[in-house]
């Protein structure tokens, strides 16, 4: 499932680029990455990664592939035309989703830790760590790169972050196990899934 | 605040994943009160049990969230109900045998009294109306057990609420904050313990409000509980909680009650009674 979903993301991403026509996709237990081919729908590459991939995104620019290997607390970086592993930097416990901002910052959620890590993939330094609730994982950023949405699993909230000054806003009740989260296009709506409490509100 | 979303049960866990949680403004939503308010959860039982740990391990989790709330919650230990009452707690976790909860119950009606310990079925039957069942009857697990022999015949499992190599449902991160916090691992009265924790302050939290009878009424009728089993979890009209049951051989997980092909649609009660005693 999660696999699933991680294609779907990114797939979606990539094509808006209308350049790579190519999935990346992390494999959890394979501690590697699948490089699909959309017009084949063949792998064309499988690149070792490290220790449990979990969460991938794009640099704004294009320029790299970001992959939160969890089991090894960093996120590593691959070059979208070679295919190759291109570096890595920290990334705070066990990472698990991310989003990048359009200023190029990472805004990642770690899983044991309840907080929610900045980085600036540039000098692979630490930003700022922000608090949020038991088993953060979902991460989005608004369209217009002022707001932050952080799911807390075992809290079952949605936690609003307002950019750049990094404080928790608001911390909205949801139904249990809120996981993914999403901005609509417009800045104005958010949705997120509810693996247990299956609501809509 | 917000009125509390309705939920339903979803035919498949794989597609509750996928249903959407709509939400209307983010802007505008109220944030509570700035100094926090106290909820005081008493405990009523031995101090060096796993129901204990178990139960602080509830209160560090609700305080996790009540921190973003103005919600600050305190386990109080208390020597008796009269304690409890003193202390003004909003609910009670007792850990004691099946003999001694009828008078804790019934000596404080307003209160939500759980008991964490004990699996006599006539504790049920008897449907006290401010008496809660975390943990599991004896006639639930031995449901469980004949739902698996149908499948398994000649299995040696036990029926049990929980285990320290659950991993679906974050389970995995459950016991790993347990054992961090404890040193233990968690087991049924640990698991119950902090559920019943959890249960209470998640309905603090969406009825913003600990006053106990509004507190009890809410568990009754509107409780939806997370207990990282896979599940919405709630209580029937004879205070037990319906949760499915984890089937364990030789220290490991092998299956899970209701069973499924051989339950009804795995319906959660099928496991152990719903009905009070005339």
């Amino acid at each position: 499932m999660r696999i699933l979903v991680l294609a779907l993301l990114l797939g979606v991403t990539l094509d808006s680029l209308a350049a790579s026509g190519r999935v990346f996709v992390t494999n959890e237990k394979g501690d590697s990455v699948s490089v699909i081919d959309t017009k084949t729908n063949q792998v064309v590459k499988t690149i070792a990664i490290g220790k449990r991939p979990r969460g991938i995104g794009l640099a704004p620019d294009g320029s790299a592939i970001y992959v939160a290997v969890s089991g090894e607390n960093h996120i590593a970086v691959l070059d979208p035309a070679t295919l190759e592993v291109k570096g890595s930097f920290p990334s705070g416990d066990d990472p698990e989703a991310f989003a990048v901002h359009k200023n190029g910052n990472i805004y990642i959620s770690n899983e044991n830790d309840a907080k929610a890590s900045v980085i600036d993939p540039h000098t692979g330094k630490l930003v700022t760590e922000i608090e949020v609730g038991i088993e953060p994982e979902g991460v989005a950023i608004s369209p217009d790169g002022t707001r932050a949405i952080v799911t807390s699993e075992s809290t079952n909230m949605l936690h609003i972050i307002a950019i750049p000054e990094h404080t928790v806003v608001n911390s909205i009740l949801v139904g249990a196990r809120p996981r993914s989260a999403t901005f609509s296009a417009d800045g104005k709506l958010a949705y997120a899934t509810s693996e247990i409490g299956g609501e809509v509100k | 605040m917000k009125s509390i979303p309705t939920t339903f049960q979803a035919p498949s866990r794989w597609l509750t994943h996928l249903l959407i949680v709509l939400l209307a403004t983010l802007a505008t939503s109220p944030t509570w009160a700035a100094t926090p308010v106290t909820v005081r959860i008493a405990f009523i039982g031995p101090a060096d049990g796993d129901a204990h740990a178990g139960a602080q391990q509830g209160i560090k989790e609700a305080n996790a969230q009540g921190k973003f709330l103005g919600l600050a919650y305190q386990l109080v230990a208390s020597a008796d109900i009269g304690a409890a009452r003193a202390a003004k707690a909003s609910a009670v976790v007792v850990d004691a045998d099946a003999a001694a909860l009828p008078a804790i119950a019934a000596a404080a009606p307003e209160l939500p009294v759980l008991n964490v310990r004990a699996e006599d079925d006539a504790l049920r039957t008897q449907c006290v109306g401010n008496l809660f069942h975390t943990i599991p009857s004896q006639a639930m697990r031995s449901d469980a057990l004949a739902q698996w022999h149908k499948k398994q015949p000649g299995s040696q499992a036990t029926a049990q609420a929980w285990h320290a190599s659950a991993e679906l449902y974050a389970g995995s991160q459950l016991n790993k904050r347990y054992s961090d916090a404890s040193g233990r691992a968690m087991n049924d009265q640990a698991w119950a313990a902090w559920a019943a924790v959890k249960l209470v302050s998640d309905t603090v939290a969406r009825l913003h409000a600990s006053e106990p009878v509004g507190l009890l009424g809410a568990l009754r009728k509107d409780l939806a509980f997370d207990g990282q089993k896979g599940v919405d979890m709630s209580f029937r009209d004879n205070g037990q909680l319906r949760q499915p049951l984890l089937l364990v051989e030789n220290g490991k997980i092998v299956g899970e009650a209701p069973v499924r092909g051989i339950a009804p649609n795995s319906d959660l009660d099928s496991l152990g009674n719903t009905a009070c005693a005339k």
